[in-house]
């Protein structure tokens, strides 16, 4: 839901309407309290105090978390945004290898290509945030994919059916997530897809070529970007915790500041003054407005 | 945190002393403030006539207040976009009408660099005077808004 006046502000006069009927909205539905005349210094409690200084300093440590976890994903999405690049590329070789007329040349070329993007796809699934490769579950040290016999790569990372897949995040005092899919998970239909479309190549089997790899690309895109779309919303909720740390950072700091009487003094009359000149200027737009209103419908 | 909350609507506020509240004045933050969920009961007290200077005075902790501010004071254009969620939360259709506050972070011995937080909005709706603290997800407003500048370039562009 938007909440404003249903205005954009973009004239003088819509400018006027809205902080005059702000100020008068405000007041009157909301009410107040009995006015302040003596605002006293250091309001908050010693004990207290203490209390909202380690608040902050556990509000900090779970932003810092939140933040890293952030970046994480952030290593994550753009890894995927690269295989999906990449197997759509494969894929219009795939497309152009499908048809009948190519010739053996041209043909070995195509297969010399799918060759490298699997060893491309192999170093993408390999990427790592610092030192922790994202793709490897929880054997986080080592990279997941190891070159295996025959051109391809084998998955070495963890697994859910050997329990250590999970890499969980604590980013609130009872919030956490799990921030990573496993490597053969995210890539695997990927692999087949280019391993099948390169064995055809090399067999020279255009047909299979149409009626297997097509769909096995189209599978491996579907999967990547389905993982996509879970890294695109856990994104999303770790902003919103974070933003979340930095509205409670700001409450607790205020508390905690211990401003002043002077200080607040000062406050109030600085935004009163400033206000003030800010309305003057606005009160005399209006009226310059209604004058041209005038001269107008003269 | 230590809270007492108590049935009498007259508080000895640590900061401004007693203040007397009617009933029906009295603000709930189901959710409390963030970073400040316990405290659920607050009133909203003008500094002065004059001043937009307001303060969120919570009635469980009476050491708790936090300078608030009517944001369209210093930005006109303000339109915070609340998710369907918290909308539903608040029971706030277009129509109902509502109260928006900025908390405002006061730097000691440097109040001219007071900011705005824009977006974290309170927002009340002003019919069952229930409100919640809003985390916005808009790349337009900030954390740390500074309110004295702002309403300085304002009033030069205007005039």
């Amino acid at each position: 839901m938007r909440i404003s006046t249903g205005m954009m502000a973009q004239s003088a006069i819509a400018n006027v309407q809205t902080a005059f009927e702000r100020i008068a909205r405000s007041q009157e539905q909301m009410g107040t309290g009995r006015r302040i005349n003596r605002p006293s210094d250091d309001p908050v409690s010693l004990q207290h105090m203490m209390t909202l200084k380690n608040a902050i300093q556990r509000t900090e440590q779970f932003r810092r978390n939140a933040e890293e976890t952030r970046n994480f994903l952030g290593v994550t999405d753009s890894a995927l945004d690269e295989a999906m690049r990449l197997v759509r590329r494969a894929r219009t070789l795939a497309v152009q290898a499908a048809n009948d007329t190519i010739d053996a040349s041209v043909r070995a070329n195509l297969a010399n290509e799918v060759r490298g993007a699997i060893l491309q796809l192999g170093a993408i699934g390999n990427t790592a945030y610092g030192n922790r490769h994202v793709f490897a579950g929880q054997r986080t040290l080592a990279p997941p994919f190891e070159p295996a016999a025959g051109g391809g790569f084998e998955y070495v990372g963890g697994r859910s059916t050997t329990g250590d897949a999970d890499l969980i995040a604590q980013i609130g005092p009872s919030d956490m997530m799990v921030i990573n899919t496993t490597g053969d998970l995210v890539f695997g239909s990927a692999f087949a897809a280019l391993h099948g479309l390169r064995a055809n190549l090399e067999g020279g089997s255009s047909s299979l070529i149409s009626r297997e790899d097509l769909p096995a690309f189209d599978e491996a895109l579907t999967n990547l970007m389905g993982v996509r779309v879970q890294v695109g919303s856990s994104v999303r909720r770790l902003e919103n915790v974070v933003q979340r740390y930095e509205s409670a950072t700001l409450n607790y700091t205020q508390i905690v500041s211990r401003i002043e009487d002077a200080d607040i003094a000062r406050t109030a009359v600085d935004l009163q003054t400033a206000e003030l000149t800010y309305q003057g200027a606005l009160a005399a737009t209006r009226i310059g407005f209604q004058q041209s209103l005038l001269d107008f419908l003269r | 945190m230590n809270t007492t909350c108590t049935d009498t609507l007259a508080i000895e506020s640590t900061r401004f002393g007693r203040i007397e509240v009617d009933e029906e004045l009295v603000v709930t933050l189901p959710g409390g403030l963030i970073g400040f969920e316990d405290c659920q009961r607050y009133v909203l007290v003008d500094h002065n006539d004059a001043s937009p200077l307001r303060w969120l005075q919570s009635l469980d902790d009476p050491s708790l207040a936090f300078p608030v501010m009517d944001p369209w004071l210093f930005m006109p254009d303000y339109a915070p976009v609340i998710s369907a969620g918290d909308a539903a939360y608040l029971e706030l259709t277009e129509g109902t009408p509502r109260v928006v506050l900025a908390v405002l972070t006061i730097p000691r011995n440097n109040p001219r660099a007071m900011t705005a937080n824009l977006l974290g909005p309170i927002v009340v709706n002003a019919v069952t005077r229930r409100g919640m603290q809003v985390v916005l997800t808009d790349d337009r407003y900030g954390t740390r808004h500074e309110v004295l500048s702002t309403l300085t370039t304002l009033a030069s562009a205007v005039g």
